[in-house]
């Protein structure tokens, strides 16, 4: 007890003052002095005198983290045999910000926050044990719904496989979650960390994605994540995994007895360009769609690559496919193919020399093999039973959903940068020989005009769709302030 | 506004609103994975090449992944974001 009359114990009273001290940002020596000041005024309570002691008080929670030193070049993680190293072993580079390392102060350091010990603190608990078996006891499959992943295929294609793991309800399953984020706010934009989440899919849906369900694993310094370098920095996370499949020995609080607790990540979620620094599937470029792997749908044109040839989806013997004015051709190829298992095997095998780090002065590109879609073999299939997921990456609806909505408003209202259509465009149409009445017209004198597109709004339209997004009311918290954008975009059309 | 664009797009606008549903049904999938090609292929008739980027193409896949996955609500970036205060 704090006081003997209080309500508070001296645990809770140094978790709400840490609380306030992180809320309002209050500096070390700040806090530290305002510690000082309350224990010498209340000598009789037993009040921290210090940041540091009452970070002692909370750190028998062990939601601490591990602090891991990494090379400037992303090479190596100092840690287990390379603990003690003062220097890289590959590129030299010392580990120390100052080069005699006299204060060894860290040039780059990933703290890694253990998984285990937070597993094994979810079973710590009767109700969150109990919780943690929903998807198999409580849960109610309806026919023909979809209401929680376990009704996936994915997820039942995984219990059909490692069936000893399905038969415990215990046995966590998790999603993989990662984004890079700016410490800094809007004060500088060149530095961004990357975050790694851990989500537990056992719980039911009114508890699965709740923030304060998420594990966070890994956060990893900036200033900027490439591709290939996200690899070493997953290792310590991986390992944990790797222990976790085999089987970690857990007090169960609602039997009373310990059992071996297992998990596995069964799918990741991130958006479209960091689907290819966690996987190293390529997302950009002719084979820029990850679901087909065999024969994209892309077309070179003038400036860009485009993805175009839908009709590949539709039914071999579907009137539009045999229609000229797509794009000039009649289509007879079928869906684009995903690789099978051994292809995908091959594909990985041929970039396994493609190791993390990087010199900065190594600017060599490298040339790619035609139909190469993968750039290298993530650390994620070192886990035995990656290879035979059958989602291991979710393509984010999120950001698809706004991507295509900014691309239409920005041709509709024709907004300088936003728009899809410009004068290349047009020249790619008469390239393809289809439509003609867009085409450039020749005014004579050399000089062209650019005929109005059906999909464009005329002056009048848009004021009208201004002045009606301006009176549309949306409930408190769910959308900015569209008058203020609506302003912006008034001034690009004053002219 | 042309009523052939202005259908496609409400079309999409549809997909996309049904796809997002805090419970799906199978055969509700199974029905949208026809339909998506043909919106597509409307939107091809309408606007030039250049405006079919990667993104546009991946709402095609949106289906597969629905049905392997389970709702759209358990892999998409909303409680990321949102815990990263960016959103």
């Amino acid at each position: 007890m704090l006081h003997p009359d209080g309500p508070y114990t001296k645990f809770s009273f140094v978790v709400k003052l840490l609380h306030i001290k992180s809320f309002y940002r209050i500096s070390n020596v700040g806090f530290s002095a305002f510690l000082d000041l309350l224990s010498s005024v209340f000598p009789n309570c037993c009040i921290p005198t210090s940041y540091d002691e009452a970070k002692k008080v909370i750190r028998a929670l062990g939601l601490g983290y591990e602090s891991i030193h990494v090379c400037p070049n992303n090479f190596v993680l100092f840690r287990k045999e390379l603990a003690k190293k003062d220097a890289c072993p590959i590129c030299k580079a010392s580990r120390w910000k100052d080069g005699d390392g006299r204060r060894q102060i860290p040039e780059k350091v990933l703290r890694h926050f253990p998984l285990i010990p937070r597993l094994k603190r979810m079973f710590g608990s009767k109700e969150l044990s109990a919780e943690a078996q929903w998807h198999k006891l409580k849960r109610k499959p309806v026919d023909n719904e979809l209401s929680h992943p376990a009704d996936g295929e994915a997820w039942k294609d995984f219990d059909s496989k490692y069936e000893w793991f399905a038969n415990d309800a215990r046995n966590v399953r998790l999603g993989l979650a990662t984004d890079g984020f700016n410490p800094f706010g809007k004060m500088s934009s060149s530095y961004s960390m990357w975050l790694v989440f851990l989500i537990p899919y056992n719980f039911p849906p009114w508890q699965c994605m709740e923030q304060s369900n998420f594990m966070m694993c890994l956060l990893i310094p900036g200033p900027a994540c490439s591709g290939k370098d996200m690899d070493l920095f997953l290792q310590p996370l991986v390992e944990e995994l790797l222990d976790l499949w085999s089987g970690v020995p857990t007090f169960d609080a609602l039997t009373g007895k310990e059992f071996d607790l297992h998990a596995a990540v069964i799918w990741c979620i991130h958006d479209y360009p960091a689907l290819s620094t966690l996987s190293g599937r390529v997302t950009r470029g002719y084979y820029a769609c990850v679901p087909c792997d065999k024969h994209p749908c892309y077309k070179r044109l003038r400036n860009k690559i485009c993805y175009i040839g839908h009709r590949r989806f539709l039914p071999a013997d579907h009137i539009w496919r045999r229609k000229k004015d797509f794009d000039g051709q009649t289509e007879e190829r079928a869906q684009p193919e995903e690789f099978t298992h051994d292809e995908y095997m091959q594909q990985l095998a041929r970039v396994e020399h493609v190791k993390p780090g990087d010199h900065p002065n190594n600017k060599k590109r490298k040339r790619v093999e035609e139909g190469q879609c993968w750039k290298r073999r993530s650390t994620l299939w070192d886990l035995p039973y990656w290879s035979t997921l059958k989602l291991r990456h979710n393509i984010d609806v999120m950001h698809i959903e706004k991507n295509i909505c900014e691309a239409l408003l920005g041709t509709f209202l024709d907004i300088a940068g936003k728009s899809k259509d410009s004068i290349s465009v047009r020249l790619d149409l008469e390239d393809m020989g289809i439509r003609k009445n867009l085409h450039l017209k020749d005014d004579g004198n050399s000089s062209y005009s650019v005929p109005h597109a059906p999909y464009m709004m005329t002056k009048a339209q848009i004021s009208a769709f201004c002045s009606f997004i301006k009176n549309v009311k949306f409930p408190d918290g769910y959308a900015s302030n569209l008058a203020s954008v609506l302003v912006l975009m008034n001034a690009n059309y004053k002219h | 506004m042309h009523k052939q664009i202005y259908e496609a797009i409400a079309e999409l606008g549809n997909f996309f609103q049904q796809i997002c549903a805090k419970k799906l049904k199978l055969d509700v999938l199974n029905r949208m994975r026809g339909e998506i090609p043909i919106i597509l292929c409307k939107l091809e008739k309408i606007f030039p090449p250049a405006f079919f980027d990667v993104m546009v193409h991946l709402s095609i896949h949106l289906i597969d992944d629905a049905i392997l996955r389970g709702p759209v609500q358990y892999g998409w970036m909303y409680p990321v974001e949102r815990r990263l205060l960016t959103l």
